[in-house]
């Protein structure tokens, strides 16, 4: 059973990584290349004030959300000023520079070794165990994170960043702040991605640089629009096709050791074709972004 | 709302087959079954397969010829951990449930490390053959076959020594285990009264070292000692060492310099390279080459002593129950492998220290300092 | 002696970059498709060249055919991905997932026909030329003479043929060119082909002296991709500059810092173009040029 819990964690914790990168794809337009990095951020804040400081698993997970929205915060006020792909590069950039420093910083981060050892959470002296016990923890804080987009996927405030994303000048004529909405729903953003990542240090007792580079950032992408941006069930389906159907190799034809790369072959060639031929996604609706 | 309790259906009946392909496959018990979970996919699939993944099918192969262990059969399941840490959690939890393992044979910290507390949980024995990290066998559930990577550094400090180098310079690759190695080096030769003049590192992804080498050639050192992981950059490094022109009075590297990707390149850039290594038995070099048409190299080797002692110690406790068998490992006393002698006492951690070899004329010769 | 032995290792290196680059930047100020897909058109050349010597066929005539191939490549991949895409009018982001998905997926197709082992064109050491105190490898040479070649050539094409100046006026304004009469979608074919074909040039050398592997297009893209930021976008002199400021910058980082603070410099220089200087250093004979 555990193989099951397993790949359900994962599917949580990827689709809570796919809702918040939507929020900025997919409702404001912002094409951010940056959200592995503040997974990566996230996860290893609270990788170093558990093992490290011997911070408690609770404010830990506080605080990676809070540093996780301060980084993105400083990062989106230079960069989101720049144009669309200028903007893509620069993110691209981020990225590379956070794994680079990740992987430098030995004093803080144990360089290359990455941090192990990080404790489960526990509640009132009782540790969360393995299989159901973290399933469950999983659950909770994801099903937060949802329930947070979703509320506001039914606000008002949602429509005003649809302004945004499809025509910026009206958006100003209507008299939206734009840049601040942009830096606030970056922030945002990269304060749940971090919380994601928190969940990925508790889950994997492990953290390193390996896990969120840019590998990690093309995956999400493909995630989102496999599943289709703007839409909640597309946050889910995405990570669902792309964590699941790689598993299924596990069960056919395993004797052929190529079948990793057919894998990836066939994952490349369902972006092209979904690009292709239903560029909203498998799930998306007609509010999302222009593809 | 619709597309998404669609989307809820779909998933779930995903999850449904899913757990359906779980209960099915549990039913048969008969073989002992093993996994092999390794990155095959990965930018270094070639060399994972063929110096991780086919020892241990190969050590099968030969068991289950000779009548298999106990009476019954080995079953390798080979799973591809693709080089993230989700996958490679996926991939042991999939063999534990599905294929029913009692050992995984693993390789490469950061896809072992996550993998550890799994195997703790489940009882399953973690056996990383050729894995150096020092923090592997602080796991009751683990096991290696290889000397720690802190091993290496003072026996080539003390061969340099002896040669009557006094500087060394450093081209390591950015990785734990090889850092490890960097570091037992630098203090181990610093405290026989030589100096460290460079140490300079590369991403394993990296092809071109010329800056590097640029560098180390400006401070003139009398050795380079070059620690990699894989034999891809080990050949780039020695070549562009070569081009480089850096007066050299010796090359130090490690067991990598074996690897055929450096045979590939040719132009004998290994010629005359003096590194650790674990001795390989020609007895079982020419049996492997006739079954598998090239020639191992010693972390092939020993991975293949590892799955054999495993099945040695499954004899042992004559039984498979994990904790039997995990016992009998550790308390296995000495075991004479492909690779020359263990000894393991109460851990999994074996007492055994690397050799130093030479290349001449393209062989592999024992080397004595 | 070091500092100038890295001045020159950096211009070899740069000399790369900038034909990567500026074939980037055709295809790139062209159609604004960040052609990520690129780093597969570059590989294609590398095995190209690979069987054709294995074959027997003698290098010069197997560096044609690789020159060729990446070319074909490059313009089929338009045809087949982009085109359809464009017909639809499809989004920066739609073209951009469809082109990682095309990445992905050549990528897979190498590794499965070619295995993940690296494969060498040439066996053996490099001839080395001693210049007092400096080295030269017959690679620095030849990557000199491509450069003063190729680049004066792409100026004359660009500027005394009618394609070429087309090719520049679309750069300037998609709108233009069709103004004009010039067949905007064979244009595109040969934006393709020449762009390909500066990748070509790059990956002989590369695969000449390190040898082809699936993935080898992937790093060198994203310097190209900063070489054409740092550059300026639009202006093709420019990415060729950036590309060789890269290569020194790269080098020269390595006289006072170790190898691994490689990644910040470079991606770090990155940020900073993009956020005090987006237009580029030349960005300002852009406007001189535009009269």
């Amino acid at each position: 059973m555990d193989y099951a819990l397993h790949l359900i964690a994962m599917l949580l914790i990827y689709s809570s990584l796919v809702v918040s990168l939507d929020l900025m794809i997919g409702h404001t337009g912002i094409l951010s290349f940056a959200h592995a990095s503040f997974y990566g951020i996230g996860a290893y804040v609270t990788a170093i004030l558990t093992v490290y400081a011997g911070v408690n698993w609770f404010p830990a997970m506080i605080l990676a959300f809070a540093i996780g929205g301060i980084i993105a915060g400083a990062i989106a006020v230079p960069t989101l000023k720049l144009g669309g792909d200028y903007f893509i590069l620069a993110l691209f950039g981020f990225t590379l520079i956070v794994t680079s420093l990740i992987l430098n910083m030995e004093w803080l981060t144990n360089g290359p070794f990455g941090i192990r050892g990080v404790p489960r959470p526990s509640f009132f002296g009782y540790q969360v165990q393995s299989g159901f016990g973290m399933l469950s923890f999983i659950a909770v804080v994801v099903g937060f994170i949802f329930f947070v987009h979703w509320r506001f996927a039914r606000s008002p405030m949602k429509s005003m960043l649809h302004a945004i994303r499809d025509d910026e000048s009206v958006a100003l004529s209507l008299g939206i702040n734009v840049v601040r909405t942009r830096i606030v729903i970056f922030a945002m953003s990269g304060a749940f991605a971090a919380l994601s990542g928190a969940l990925a240090a508790f889950y994997f007792r492990f953290v390193t640089a390996d896990s969120y580079g840019l590998e990690t950032i093309i995956l999400l992408w493909a995630m989102l629009f496999v599943g289709g941006n703007c839409s909640i069930a597309g946050c889910i389906v995405g990570p669902a096709v792309l964590v699941l159907f790689p598993e299924i190799f596990r069960f056919v034809g395993s004797k052929n050791l190529d079948i990793a790369h057919i894998q990836t072959g066939m994952y490349g060639l369902l972006l092209v074709l979904l690009m292709l031929f239903r560029p909203q996604g498998i799930a998306g609706g007609k509010s999302g972004i222009r593809t | 709302m619709t597309s998404s309790k669609r989307s809820l259906v779909l998933a779930c009946s995903a999850l449904g087959a899913l757990s359906f392909l779980t209960g099915f496959a549990a039913a048969q018990s008969d073989p002992i079954s093993i996994g092999v979970g390794m990155p095959i996919g990965g930018q270094n699939g070639e060399y994972v397969k063929r110096s991780f993944v086919l020892p241990t099918e190969f050590a099968a192969k030969e068991i289950n010829a000779k009548g298999g262990v106990l009476g019954r059969q080995i079953k390798v399941t080979v799973e591809d951990t693709r080089n993230d840490p989700s996958s490679a959690v996926a991939a042991l939890t999939k063999m534990i449930n599905v294929d029913k393992i009692i050992a995984v044979f693993t390789a490469f910290t950061p896809l072992t490390l996550p993998q550890l507390p799994i195997a703790e949980e489940n009882k399953v024995i973690v056996v990383a053959g050729a894995m150096e990290h020092p923090d592997l066998t602080k796991s009751r559930w683990a096991v290696r076959m290889t000397p720690t990577a802190d091993k290496a550094g003072p026996v080539i400090a003390g061969a340099a020594r002896k040669l009557g180098i006094q500087t060394a310079a450093i081209l390591s690759e950015e990785n734990e285990a090889v850092r490890v190695t960097a570091r037992s080096f630098t203090q181990a030769f610093q405290k026989e009264g030589g100096r460290i003049v460079g140490d300079e590192t590369f991403k394993i992804t990296d092809s071109e070292m010329r800056g590097q080498l640029t560098k180390l050639r400006a401070a003139r050192p009398d050795t380079i000692y070059v620690i990699t992981s894989r034999g891809r950059s080990m050949g780039l490094a020695l070549k562009q060492i070569r081009e480089s022109g850096i007066k050299l009075k010796q090359i130090f590297s490690n067991q990598l310099v074996e690897d055929k990707e450096i045979a590939e390149i040719g132009g004998n850039i290994s010629e005359g390279v003096i590194y650790t290594t674990l001795d390989v038995d020609p007895e079982f070099v020419a049996r492997w080459k006739q079954a598998n048409g090239f020639e191992p190299d010693s972390n092939a080797a020993k991975n293949y002593d590892a799955t054999m002692m495993f099945f040695e110690a499954i004899k042992r406790a004559n039984s498979t129950d994990p904790a039997k068998i995990r016992d009998a490992i550790y308390n296995f006393g000495p075991y004479k492998g492909t690779v020359g002698d263990f000894r393991f006492e109460g851990s999994g951690e074996p007492i055994v220290f690397p050799i130093l070899k030479i290349i001449k004329d393209g062989k592999f010769v024992s080397y004595k300092p | 002696m070091l500092f100038l032995q890295l001045l020159i290792d950096g211009l070899a290196s740069g000399a790369l970059y900038a034909l990567t680059a500026v074939g980037f930047a055709i295809i790139y100020n062209g159609t604004r498709i960040l052609h990520m897909a690129h780093a597969a058109v570059f590989t294609c050349g590398g095995y190209i060249l690979y069987v054709l010597v294995k074959l027997g066929l003698h290098p010069a005539i197997a560096v044609v055919f690789a020159l060729a191939g990446a070319a074909c490549l490059g313009v089929a991949i338009d045809r087949v991905v982009y085109k359809p895409l464009r017909a639809r009018k499809s989004s920066e982001a739609a073209l951009f997932v469809a082109s990682i998905g095309v990445l992905t997926l050549l990528q897979s197709v190498y590794a499965i026909i070619f295995t993940t082992d690296t494969l060498y064109v040439r066996q053996g050491t490099l001839e080395t030329f001693d210049i007092g105190e400096i080295r030269l490898t017959i690679v620095h040479i030849i990557a000199a003479g491509i450069a003063i070649v190729v680049f004066p050539a792409l100026q004359l094409f660009l500027t005394k043929t009618r394609y070429g100046r087309a090719m520049r006026a679309l750069a300037d304004n998609p709108n233009l060119a069709i103004v004009r009469g010039v067949n905007v979608e064979r244009l595109y074919m040969l934006i393709f082909a020449v762009g390909s074909l500066l990748a070509g040039f790059a990956v002989v050398l590369i695969a000449y002296d390190l040898g082809v592997r699936p993935e080898m297009g992937f790093s060198v893209i994203f310097v190209s991709l900063v070489a054409v930021i740092v550059g300026g976008v639009g202006y093709l002199p420019g990415a060729a500059a950036g590309g060789f400021l890269l290569g020194i910058l790269q080098n020269l980082s390595l006289w006072q810092l170790s190898g691994r603070w490689m990644d910040v410099i470079v991606f770090g220089a990155l940020l900073v173009f993009l956020v005090f200087r987006p237009q580029g250093i030349f960005g300002h004979l852009q406007s001189t040029r535009r009269v």
